[in-house]
């Protein structure tokens, strides 16, 4: 294995009957099912703070993650005095469930391994990962969007360049998976991805999300590569995915499918939080001198700043009908996940057998089989969670809060699992690895022109469908 | 070099310092950056509007079920909304 092998997110080749892919499979769907069967049979029906409601079950309590605090970070896992919520518990569920189906499978993957050296590095990693939780969780950190993937990386950036991987002996070597992590919390992310919700503004809405994001999209992976000419071709489509849809998980579910180097995923993600950063706060004031209006100016700010969270905290600095809009555009546009990872998936399969036979030209004929072995299977168990939940929430009778109980819990396992790779990246990485990846400055260039076409782009298209198009639909 | 000197710049020195450095950072900076009223403001919307600022995905936002049904509510009002009339 060369050492450029190593660095890749597919770096832990399966040893055992296993895959990682099955195992996300196997466990992503495990968990779905079992959090599904309980909140069906066991659930009642509750109302969130604002009335709305889901089906409330027992797991509510017992899956979490550490919350927000101010001054104290004990406050992170009891609440405050106002508001005490025993989130400790949560933390110890989510430890629990989490480790105690991967360490069942542990043996699966590595024969060699030992379910308590698993279980054990499993465990450390948690602690890492509240860790970055709890940085992430104080308030002025909080309020201007700088999530935990930052500080998950962060923390393992420093243990990988001061005592090193090594340092956690046969315990880091059993459960630093980054690939497994990734993939097992994409199956979760699978479920949210509910397809009822691409049609909720209308035809105005798929016009700004699906037409001007898939354009955004494969013209800043073309000029990246012929225009730029950067070699790699995974950093590239990181960056168009991460840019163009919706931010760290765009680019988390497109580094699993193109199998992007962990240094490339976390270069992306460094780009998106500090342009995000800046336009949460600069495109409210544009909206404003532009004189747009909510509906276009929350539109436009839906289709063009990465972060989800960043998208709400800036619609709303807009007024209650520019969040709306705001948070509605980003909604579809992170529907798309499925389909641009999917997408993405197939393309990179086929791309990779071109690519493989030391530079001869593509291979008409290449095998089915061939393409089957090669493609990731995790974005299977992906797209069947998305295609079961779509069917449930549509079909079932109260599907609609079956399914929004579910989500309520699987989205914390699957920010558990995003939060624990983004440890185990930093930790492989050292900060040489990383600062190749900005050499010439050519991923910074991407990021800018694609943002920029996606500036104009986004603008263009929400003035011609809430103006002209289908004036009043997000009224 | 000394023994002081070369703990300093060992692993565990290292990983130390770095923890001293998160931990007056996030122990005594940030929480008195928190209490400046831009930041007290911004954290007031996020609390009114139940918003989570490092949210991920949709889903994450509390409000999210809300704006949902407050969209389908107006559409159920008046259907023809949808295409904008």
């Amino acid at each position: 294995m060369t050492m450029q092998d190593e660095t890749n997110l597919v770096e832990d080749a399966p040893q055992g009957l296993l895959s990682d892919d099955s195992v996300a499979i196997i466990v992503g769907l495990a968990v779905l099912l079992l959090i599904l069967g309980i909140t069906t049979f066991y659930g009642e029906i509750a109302f969130d703070k604002k009335g709305n409601p889901f089906m409330a079950s027992s797991l509510n309590s017992w899956l979490d993650k550490p919350g927000g605090w101010e001054w104290n970070p004990i406050h992170a896992f009891t609440g405050t005095s106002e508001k005490p919520k025993a989130i400790y518990k949560g933390v110890v569920g989510v430890a629990l469930l989490l480790g105690i189906f991967f360490t069942a499978l542990s043996r699966w993957m590595r024969p060699k391994a030992d379910y308590l050296s698993y279980l054990v590095g499993f465990l450390i990693l948690i602690a890492l990962g509240t860790a970055a939780n709890i940085l992430a969780g104080q308030t002025v950190i909080k309020s201007y969007s700088l999530s935990y993937a930052l500080w998950a990386l962060l923390i393992g950036l420093i243990i990988g360049n001061t005592i090193k991987k090594e340092a956690f002996g046969k315990y880091g070597k059993a459960a630093f998976r980054t690939e497994l992590y990734i993939k097992t919390g994409l199956v979760f992310l699978g479920a949210e991805v509910l397809f009822s919700r691409l049609l909720a503004l209308g035809p105005a809405g798929i016009l700004i999300a699906w037409v001007v994001t898939p354009i955004v999209l494969l013209t800043t992976f073309w000029f990246g590569q012929k225009v730029l000419r950067m070699k790699s071709a995974s950093l590239n489509m990181v960056i168009a995915a991460d840019m163009s849809v919706c931010g760290i998980s765009a680019a988390i579910a497109t580094a699993a499918a193109c199998k992007a180097k962990k240094e490339e995923l976390s270069v992306a993600v460094g780009l998106s939080l500090c342009f995000t950063a800046v336009m949460m706060t600069v495109m409210p004031m544009a909206v404003s001198w532009l004189e747009l209006g909510p509906e276009i100016g929350g539109a436009w700010v839906g289709g063009t700043v990465d972060a989800t969270g960043a998208v709400s905290l800036a619609g709303a600095t807009m007024g209650p009908i520019a969040m709306e809009t705001a948070v509605v555009v980003k909604m579809i546009q992170n529907i798309l996940i499925g389909v641009i990872a999917f997408g993405v998936a197939a393309y990179w399969t086929t791309r990779e057998d071109q690519a493989n036979s030391d530079g001869e030209k593509a291979k008409s004929n290449i095998q089915i089989s061939e393409i089957w072995i090669r493609f990731p299977k995790f974005v299977l168990g992906f797209i069947g969670a998305s295609i079961l939940f779509s069917i449930i929430f549509s079909v079932a009778p109260q599907g609609e809060e079956i399914v929004n109980g579910v989500i309520k819990n699987t989205k914390i396992l699957r920010d558990w699992l995003f939060c624990l790779a983004f440890v185990c990246i930093g930790i492989d990485l050292n900060y040489q690895k990383l600062a190749s990846q900005l050499s010439g400055g050519k991923p910074l260039i991407l990021y800018v022109c694609g943002q920029t076409l996606n500036i104009i782009l986004t603008l263009l298209m929400a003035i011609l469908a809430f103006k002209y198009l289908f004036p009043g639909a997000a009224e | 070099m000394s023994s002081l000197g070369k703990l300093l710049i060992s692993p565990w020195g290292r990983l130390s310092g770095c923890l001293i450095v998160i931990a007056v950072i996030w122990g005594v900076v940030l929480p008195q950056v928190a209490t400046w009223p831009v930041v007290q403001k911004r954290k007031a919307m996020v609390e009114k509007y139940q918003i989570d600022p490092g949210a991920l995905f949709y889903t994450d936002h509390e409000s999210h079920l809300e704006i949902i049904a407050e969209n389908d509510r107006r559409l159920k009002a008046n259907p023809a909304r949808y295409w904008g009339k």
